[in-house]
């Protein structure tokens, strides 16, 4: 269940960027805030602006106008060296097409984040990565390299180098977009496990209905703004 | 004698036009009119300007036999070019040097000390020996009417300059200027013959003309020129074993 | 990790890599190995120019008008200047630190007219009839006679071919060698020397002047020789330039006037031109080449088969016999004895037969006959056409023939021969105060009247002109004013054969001079040095630094070494663009791998790092591969490899050519790696860090 922490908060977020000579108003004046422990989605249709929230989110922009706090910290006034820390700590990320580093195995992928974060020990680098590649089923797979698995657990693999490191946040950006619907069932299975088991925070941006159906809250968008709520 | 008397009667005949038998005579006269038909001692003095060099002098004697084609030229001075000397006998050229005692052949070609004359030019002029003539007409040069003649050699005859061009005097029949060419046709020298002298000699019983100026200028390098000035003749019997190379080897001691 | 991922990428993409790889190899191999070479051929030209003749520095006049230049073919036309008095240079440049010696020297040309083999022979025969030596002479002309029957019967051969209009010459020609073999002709010649013609006997000198006037002006002549001479004092030339090396015969000694003849010159110019030819037939199969494909060879066995009666003619009595003897058993026709039949049978040679022959010839002909037409020991005139107009001749003694180690075959080093100072002087022929009073007091006594050339017609026969004049014949004393004092001096001084004392070889005319250092490396530094101390004596002499002074060659080693730099640029530029193409397209390729990187948390520094990083690891290993390999050949060749013609033994420094790998070719090498390596890089990893994580999220697949 979702404590009452705020981990995530918008405020009159507003974002625009120039498109040739046109300005762009992708997210005009948006404001929610998301609680730890929740398990929530970002939908809309394609052009109102939910990638763009989900990107202020997962600190890779930052908002033209308004605030974006993520655990806590203000994005706004960060530079590019502030928000690559903020992301490597505190957000974790699971991307519709895996992203994994194709030239390193299962295990090295899921060590990566970890080695960027410079100190942590060993022993403890290896500890955790043995841990969260058993807790996505994949403690068999360490030593294949992505290529050698399929769509499903290499998305399984994504979320344990998304988790490995213990973020405050877990961005997924249509994660289930390129699998079938069994393994998409699977895969969104085992997040909602992680989430309700651990209390990982789980932002989704998705249009899909199974999706839809086990978030704890959805926030509409269109035309860059919040439309009503709707729940289950 | 008998071309001696043709020549003579051959003076006062100056026509523009030359037949091939007048021509042949006047190149035979040149040629008898220089001639002796005894000997010949001469004091002849040579001097070379030449392009970005000092001038080359030489107090030299020249002795001629006529009769036998021999030759010798022998320096007298400056100091240190005294006692070379050249011999020509029997169409050779030697050359001798008392400093180093040693005797060389030269060729026809030879440059006479280094300076732009010849053997020929000191020697007994033979031309209708050695060349075929052709008259190219007549011209001036100066106040002077001249016969243009073209003198080009005869087969297998050994000379300096393959082809000649004398420009003759119309009254006395002497040579005022002669060009001369290599064999490829380029022009070599340019002489010119201002001053005649003639002299009586007694063994020929006749008069004996010789150039007292002679001004060679070098076509080849322009700048370049030989005067050659035959100040004094004598026509005395010379002694009869000169012209061998024991005789000029005794002359340096 | 960013080396276990850029090591990956790396074998991920094995054509690519391969590619870069090869490309860094191959241009370092290259340029290791082939800036060792020409670095080394630098050096060798360098040291064989320096240690031969140059020395680091050449001096010459100030007012030189021409750029010295040691190897010029053409030294004929060129004004060099004058350096009048050495010893003040000597003595003003050897005090400056580092100059271990300042050798003079004197470049110039002269001929020699060696005659024809007859003249030569008349020419010793009458200095045996002078010198009285009866037994000599007889031998002489022992052996004249038979050149002249052997003219005589060649004469007849070419009766056939006369032009029917030198036929009265030729006839006259006939009737002379007719009477040149007669028996009574040769008793004339062979009588004691004391008879002469006044004392009513028969007269050898009459003869002799038959035979030199008109039997040996038909012998075919042999040409002049041109020589080329380097002045100098030998003796601290020999001290000072170690490539200098002595082949035959002994070095001139101390203080004494000699000649010592280049052996190439003596070789290519004054040896038989049989041996000659023989001589390059073998130096051809010894370079490798076939007989039978030589189209040269050919060209010399047909030349030489020519020359068979020419040979003949050359053998006296004595000769003729072991020569006939020899070769009758060599070449197995005990029956034939004309010496003439059996040259022509052994200059036949063909490819079978042609090391035996050779050898045969060497062994059975070449010790009777001359071989070369100067032989050392002989004393020969030169004739040279002096600065100051007058032509020199100075008889010069033959001591021996030298070489310069490592330039002895190169065609670019010029062939010169190596004089005494005090002859170098008397050809160069410096007019002397008092000669040039003399010939200004003639002058003036005589008062020739310059004319133009152009205005000759005009002033010689225009108005005044009186052309005939009529005179008389007058008896004069023409050896009144002879004075042949000099032409004595000359001639007993050359007689003497005394020894110059180093102050006399020092006091004097030089044209240029040779500076040489006791640390050459440190020319450059040295050369102020050089120059102030000149100033400071008062001295217009100019510095000249070797390789401006070596002309044609210097420009020569000049242009190898742009070239090399050239390459070296182009080179480098074109692997440069390679490898930074490549890198670029592969971090283009990875924008979402890198884009996700960045949003996971990695900052530019490390995204950065990751490209550089495999770049860095191509340029180490493929480069560093190509180094080595380059390094390595080096050291594989340090055996050596044999110069087989003259242009590569002047590369090479002398027989055999070592390259040695070089600080400036390892510069190079290391510079094209870190360049096309390293630098290469920059751009494509710049790129990498402009990827932001916003292209990770925005994939659409």
């Amino acid at each position: 269940m979702p404590s009452q922490e705020v981990i995530v908060s918008l405020r009159d977020v507003e974002k625009s960027y120039p498109l040739g000579k046109i300005l762009v108003h992708a997210v005009r004046g948006v404001s929610f805030e998301i609680h730890k422990g929740e398990f929530s989605a970002l939908a809309g249709p394609s052009g109102s602006g939910t990638t763009t929230v989900l990107n202020m989110i997962g600190c890779v922009d930052t908002p033209t106008r308004g605030e974006v706090s993520v655990a806590g910290q203000l994005t706004n006034g960060l530079d590019d060296k502030g928000l690559t820390k903020l992301r490597l700590f505190k957000v974790g990320f699971i991307f519709q097409t895996f992203n994994l580093v194709p030239v390193l195995t299962a295990y090295q992928n899921v060590e990566f984040p970890l080695l960027l974060q410079k100190n942590v020990p060993k022993d403890e680098r290896a500890r955790r990565v043995k841990d969260y590649l058993a807790k996505v089923g994949l403690a068999d797979k360490a030593a294949h390299r992505p290529g050698e698995l399929s769509g499903g657990q290499r998305q399984r693999v994504a979320i344990a180098r998304a988790l490995v490191t213990n973020p405050a946040i877990v961005l997924a950006d249509e994660p289930t977009a390129n699998l079938d619907s069994q393994t998409g069932l699977e895969i969104l299975d085992l997040m909602k496990t992680l989430n309700e088991r651990d209390g990982t925070t789980f932002i989704f941006s998705t249009h899909d209905q199974k999706v839809i159906e086990r978030a704890h809250r959805v926030l509409w968008l269109e035309d860059g703004k919040l439309a009503e709520r709707k729940g289950h | 004698m008998v071309r001696l008397a043709l020549a003579l009667t051959c003076l006062p005949l100056v026509a523009t036009a030359l037949t091939p038998k007048e021509l042949s005579a006047l190149v035979a006269e040149i040629d008898d009119r220089q001639r002796n038909s005894g000997d010949w001692k001469s004091s002849v003095y040579i001097e070379q300007k030449q392009k970005d060099k000092e001038d080359v002098v030489y107090d030299s004697v020249i002795y001629r036999r006529d009769a036998t084609d021999s030759l010798i030229i022998l320096f007298v001075g400056p100091k240190t070019e005294s006692g070379k000397g050249y011999l020509r006998i029997d169409k050779n050229l030697w050359f001798y040097d008392p400093g180093t005692g040693k005797w060389e052949r030269r060729t026809e070609r030879e440059r006479i000390g280094g300076t732009d004359s010849n053997r020929a030019d000191f020697d007994e002029s033979r031309l209708s020996e050695e060349y075929d003539a052709k008259h190219l007409g007549d011209e001036t040069i100066g106040k002077f009417a001249v016969h243009k003649i073209e003198l080009v050699v005869k087969t297998g005859v050994d000379v300096a300059y393959p082809k000649l061009l004398l420009w003759v005097d119309t009254q006395t029949h002497n040579i005022l200027k002669r060009q001369e060419f290599a064999a490829s046709g380029r022009l070599m020298r340019t002489s010119y013959y201002p001053k005649w002298k003639r002299a009586f000699s007694r063994s020929k019983g006749a008069e004996v003309w010789y150039p007292e100026e002679i001004r060679v200028f070098d076509e080849l390098e322009k700048g370049n020129k030989t005067t050659v000035l035959i100040r004094k003749v004598d026509f005395d019997p010379l002694e009869p074993n000169i012209f061998t190379k024991a005789w000029l080897e005794s002359k340096s001691g | 990790m960013l080396v276990v991922i850029a090591i990956r990428n790396l074998l991920a993409s094995r054509v690519r890599t391969l590619l870069v790889g090869f490309i860094l190899f191959f241009g370092a191999f290259l340029l290791v190995a082939g800036n060792s070479f020409l670095d080394t051929i630098d050096r060798n030209m360098e040291r064989s120019l320096v240690n031969s003749i140059s020395g680091s520095f050449q001096i010459t006049s100030s007012e030189a008008k021409d750029k010295l230049e040691l190897f010029s073919m053409d030294s004929s036309t060129k004004d060099y200047g004058k350096i009048a008095d050495f010893k003040k240079v000597r003595a003003a440049l050897e005090a400056v630190p580092n100059v271990r010696a300042v050798v003079p020297m004197g470049l110039d040309y002269a001929v020699v007219a060696t005659g024809n083999l007859l003249d030569r022979r008349l020419a010793d025969l009458r200095n045996t009839l002078k010198a009285g030596n009866t037994a000599r002479s007889h031998v002489i002309a022992a052996h004249t006679r038979r050149m002249v029957e052997t003219l005589a019967r060649d004469f007849k051969v070419g009766e056939a071919l006369i032009d029917k209009k030198r036929m009265d010459q030729f006839e006259n020609d006939k009737k002379n060698l007719a009477e040149a073999t007669t028996e009574s002709f040769w008793e004339a010649l062979g009588t004691d020397a004391g008879a002469t013609a006044d004392a009513g006997g028969n007269d050898p000198y009459a003869a002799l002047e038959f035979l030199e006037n008109k039997i040996a002006r038909l012998m075919p002549g042999e040409d002049l020789v041109w020589l080329q001479y380097l002045g100098t004092d030998l003796e601290r030339f020999r001290e000072n330039f170690d490539r200098f090396e002595k082949v035959d015969g002994e070095q001139v000694p101390a203080g004494k006037r000699g000649i010592l003849f280049n052996k190439r010159f003596y070789e290519e110019q004054l040896k038989n031109k049989t041996a000659r030819r023989l001589d390059e037939i073998k130096e051809r199969l010894d370079a490798g080449s076939d007989f039978d494909g030589c189209d040269d060879c050919k060209e010399f066995i047909r030349l030489n088969r020519g020359q068979a009666s020419s040979l003949a003619s050359q053998l006296d009595a004595d000769a003729t016999t072991a020569v006939v003897k020899g070769l009758q058993v060599a070449l197995n026709t005990p029956g034939e004895s004309d010496p003439e039949t059996l040259l022509k049978a052994l200059l036949d040679m063909d490819a079978g037969n042609f090391l035996e022959r050779y050898k045969l010839f060497y062994d059975v002909v070449v010790p009777h006959i001359r071989l070369y037409s100067v032989t050392i020991g002989d004393t020969f005139v030169l004739t040279a056409f002096g600065r100051g107009g007058y032509v020199r001749n100075v008889p010069v003694k033959v001591y021996g023939t030298f070489r310069f180690k490592g330039l002895d075959k190169s065609p670019v080093a010029g062939v010169f021969n190596l004089i005494d100072l005090t002859t170098f002087r008397e050809l160069y022929g410096v007019t002397t105060p008092e000669k040039l009073a003399e010939v200004q007091a003639l002058k003036a006594k005589v008062g020739v009247k310059d004319v133009d050339r152009d205005a000759a017609e005009d002033e010689l026969f225009g108005e005044g002109a009186a052309v005939e004049e009529t005179t008389t014949s007058q008896a004069f004393d023409e050896m009144a004013a002879a004075d042949l004092s000099d032409a004595r001096r000359r001639a007993t001084e050359a007689a003497a054969d005394r020894v110059y004392t180093q102050d006399e070889i020092d006091s004097g005319l030089v044209i240029n001079a040779a500076v040489r250092l006791a640390d050459p490396d440190k020319a450059a530094e040295t050369r102020p040095a050089l120059e102030a101390a000149l100033a400071s004596a008062g001295l217009a002499v100019t510095v000249i630094p070797w390789r401006e002074a070596a002309g044609v060659v210097g420009i020569m080693i000049l242009l190898f070494n742009v070239v090399l730099a050239v390459a070296t640029l182009i080179f480098t530029v074109v692997a440069l663009i390679i490898v930074n193409n490549a890198l670029m397209m592969s971090t283009l390729q990875r924008t979402g791998e890198i884009g996700t990187m960045r949003a996971i948390g990695a900052g530019k520094a490390y995204v950065f790092s990751m490209i550089g990083l495999e770049a860095v690891l191509l340029a180490v290993v493929f480069g560093g591969a190509g180094f080595g390999a380059g390094a390595g050949l080096i050291a594989a060749l340090s055996g050596g490899i044999p110069a087989a013609s003259d242009i590569l033994q002047f590369f090479a420094g002398g027989t055999v050519f070592i390259p040695v790998l070089s600080t400036k070719a390892i510069v190079i090498g290391v510079s094209f790696i870190v360049v096309s390596g390293f630098f290469s890089t920059l751009y494509p990893a710049y790129v990498a860090t402009r990827i932001t994580p916003r292209e990770a999220m925005a994939r659409q697949d």
